[in-house]
């Protein structure tokens, strides 16, 4: 985008945000400020209304012990500047001044390392000395060898980070480096270098706060393969070995299979007879199988119906949903009846489509994939158990099914599995407050809030981390800040049991009471059904309120808030 | 669109600022939304709309409103 439209942009998400103000520092050691609209964006069209401060210093580890866990860092510094004139002298440094600039570098990276514990989400960079080296020597120059040290520290610290190193090689050299204002004004990087340090910083921060793809829905004829099935019957599509075609389409079918295994979901939707579908599943040719793919809707009823089923099959928010597809129309209904769906066209020259697609894979790809379960096989397990399901009494399937729930106390979580549920977990979510895993560190050292962790299983399988709370223990009253779950372990009594669990087994003997705070989102909503039935009395799931159990009584209330 | 129109609405989009009907002397500073990181950005966002480049040189000669209107004409 250009800053024009940036600007603009931001002039208008400005005058309509409602979200109150997050302080967010920018620690940097080159005059990042003149970019202060492009960093505003990134914030901005994710939701979060930034109160941005500015620090330029070449002391970056001055500042990263004051910030508190409410706070958004920013640290981008840039390997020019890391020592007085580095960029300047980088061609001529002596092996002893390339090791200090390097041990520098590794105290200033677990510096970083250490604050990101300490603040709500703090993003920094790699770096790429090749704006400097130009790359023009065969030889390796001194900044080329401390850029190579000080970004595999940084790979190994468990940071979040933009990688400049990689966005200078997709750009070329020439269009990433500022060759105008790098000596004069301290500011390396070009407006096209800038711009794509936005993208990257606002992934990151829509990936935080909850904004991620989880299921990929895929056309068949001219997207999974070359040619249609109509036209050009099963055995003339074009995605064999022989096919001249192969190798391109061949490299898309490897990258689903990586997203695949990165816990992204793939779903079929095509307009196609079911037998055909069926039966290039079981070519040999052909690297998928049934089991790659969640949901495959072969007919002929309109796609976005389809991804409505799919949604309500896998019980995920069709925001999380990606389309792709080579017909215009197609997109263009999807667009028209489900603006949430994120849409992908497939170019006529397949080979521009692969490219299009793997710039994407780093929105679509998930921060941490910390989850053990195979997420394909998990919801292929859903499926099964709601088979069973619609065969049996309501009764005698929770029987069949033998929920077992563990429960486990902080320090004794996940932290990281805990805060990806924050992140991710939208509909039962009483509160949904997205935590960084810096955040759920900070509060397990709280002796009056209590972290705790749910693990479920039952006869079809383990779907092991899917619940997560945060209790207060204060005066003889329990309050839980934070209670979600995770749709795949719903409709199956679990919810009622851990209500149960706390009410006589985790609620202290001096304790009077239990408070859940619910909090109205644009997804929780299902709370509402399950709230009415606890209480026995009418909700209103669009007021903020706390859910009230009264151990004395054994009964519960509400209270608006 | 002409030079002045255009720069007069970066100008405005960019600082917050309604440009004074009398820009004989306007410089960097004078109004409270055109402090030097606003100046930068209204120079790179000339550079976009007017596909033009600055020097480092010209860039200190633009201390004034309307030395950048008479810069950007001559580049165009």
């Amino acid at each position: 985008m250009s800053l024009v439209t940036i600007l603009e942009e931001n002039k208008k998400i400005c005058s309509e945000i409602g979200s109150s103000e997050v302080e967010v520092t920018v620690i940097s050691n080159w005059s990042s400020e003149i970019y202060k609209e492009y960093i505003l964006n990134a914030f901005l069209v994710s939701g979060i209304n930034p109160k941005i401060k500015f620090i330029f210093t070449d002391f970056t580890e001055n500042y990263l012990t004051k910030f508190s866990i409410n706070q958004i860092v920013l640290v981008l510094n840039d390997i020019g500047y890391l020592v007085a004139d580095l960029h300047i002298r980088q061609a001529s440094l002596s092996q002893i001044e390339i090791n200090q600039v390097i041990e520098r570098g590794y105290k200033l990276i677990d510096a970083i390392s250490d604050a990101s514990s300490r603040c709500k989400l703090l993003i920094t960079n790699n770096f790429s000395s090749t704006l400097y080296s130009e790359n023009i020597f065969e030889d390796q120059m001194p900044i080329d060898e401390i850029a190579n040290k000080l970004n595999d520290h940084i790979r190994s610290k468990e940071l979040m980070y933009v990688d400049i190193k990689k966005i200078v090689e997709n750009l070329g050299i020439s269009q990433a480096k500022n060759y105008r204002d790098i000596y004069s004004k301290m500011v390396p990087y070009s407006p096209s270098m800038i711009e794509e340090i936005r993208k990257s910083i606002e992934t990151k921060i829509a990936k935080t706060n909850g904004k991620l793809i989880k299921t990929i829905i895929l056309d068949c004829d001219n997207t999974l393969w070359s040619g249609v099935i109509g036209e050009d019957l099963i055995d003339g599509l074009r995605f064999r070995p022989k096919d001249r075609m192969h190798s391109a389409y061949s490299e898309f079918h490897h990258l689903l299979k990586y997203l695949k295994s990165k816990g992204i979901l793939l779903a079929l939707s095509t307009k196609n007879n079911a037998p055909d579908i069926d039966e290039i599943l079981k070519d040999p040719d052909f690297i998928f199988d049934e089991h790659d793919f969640v949901s495959i809707k072969a007919n002929w009823v309109e796609k976005y119906i389809n991804i409505i089923e799919i949604s309500q099959e896998l019980n995920l928010g069709l925001d999380s949903f990606l389309f792709i597809d080579d017909n215009p129309n197609e997109i263009a209904s999807v667009q028209t009846f489900l603006p949430q769906v994120a849409t992908i066209k497939v170019d006529k020259n397949f080979n521009k489509f692969i490219s299009q697609f793997k710039k994407e894979l780093n929105a679509i790809l998930p921060i941490s994939t910390t989850t053990k379960i195979n997420a394909t096989e998990r919801y292929l397990v859903e499926t099964k158990r709601n088979q069973v399901k619609n065969d049996l009494s309501w009764e005698d399937y929770l029987a069949t099914l033998n929920v077992k729930i563990s429960y486990s106390l902080s320090p004794s979580i996940d932290y990281e599995r805990c805060s990806e549920m924050t992140r991710k977990t939208n509909q039962f979510n009483f509160t949904t407050n997205r935590r960084t895993k810096a955040e759920l560190i900070n509060f397990a050292a709280d002796a009056e809030l209590d972290l705790m962790q749910i693990e479920v299983s039952d006869s079809f399988g383990d779907y092991g981390i899917t619940g997560f709370m945060e209790i207060k223990s204060e005066r003889k009253i329990k309050t839980v800040e934070q209670f979600l779950l995770s749709c795949r372990v719903l409709g199956r009594g679990v919810e009622r049991k851990i209500i149960d669990y706390l009410i006589n087994e985790f609620l202290d003997d001096s304790d009077e009471s239990l408070i859940i705070k619910y909090r109205p989102s644009a997804k929780n909503v299902i709370l509402g059904e399950f709230i009415r039935g606890l209480c026995s009395c009418d909700f209103d799931p669009k007021r903020q309120q706390k859910i009230i159990y009264h151990r004395k009584e054994n009964r519960w209330t509400l209270k608006p808030e | 669109m002409d030079v002045e129109t255009r720069v007069k609405q970066l100008f405005e989009l960019i600082t917050n600022e309604k440009l004074p009907d009398d820009t004989g002397n306007l410089e960097v500073d004078d109004l409270e939304g055109w402090d030097s990181v606003a100046h930068m950005n209204l120079i790179l966002a000339i550079e976009e709309a007017f596909s033009v480049t600055f020097s480092e040189s010209e860039i200190e000669l633009t201390t004034h409103y309307s030395q950048l209107i008479e810069i950007t004409n001559k580049k165009l």
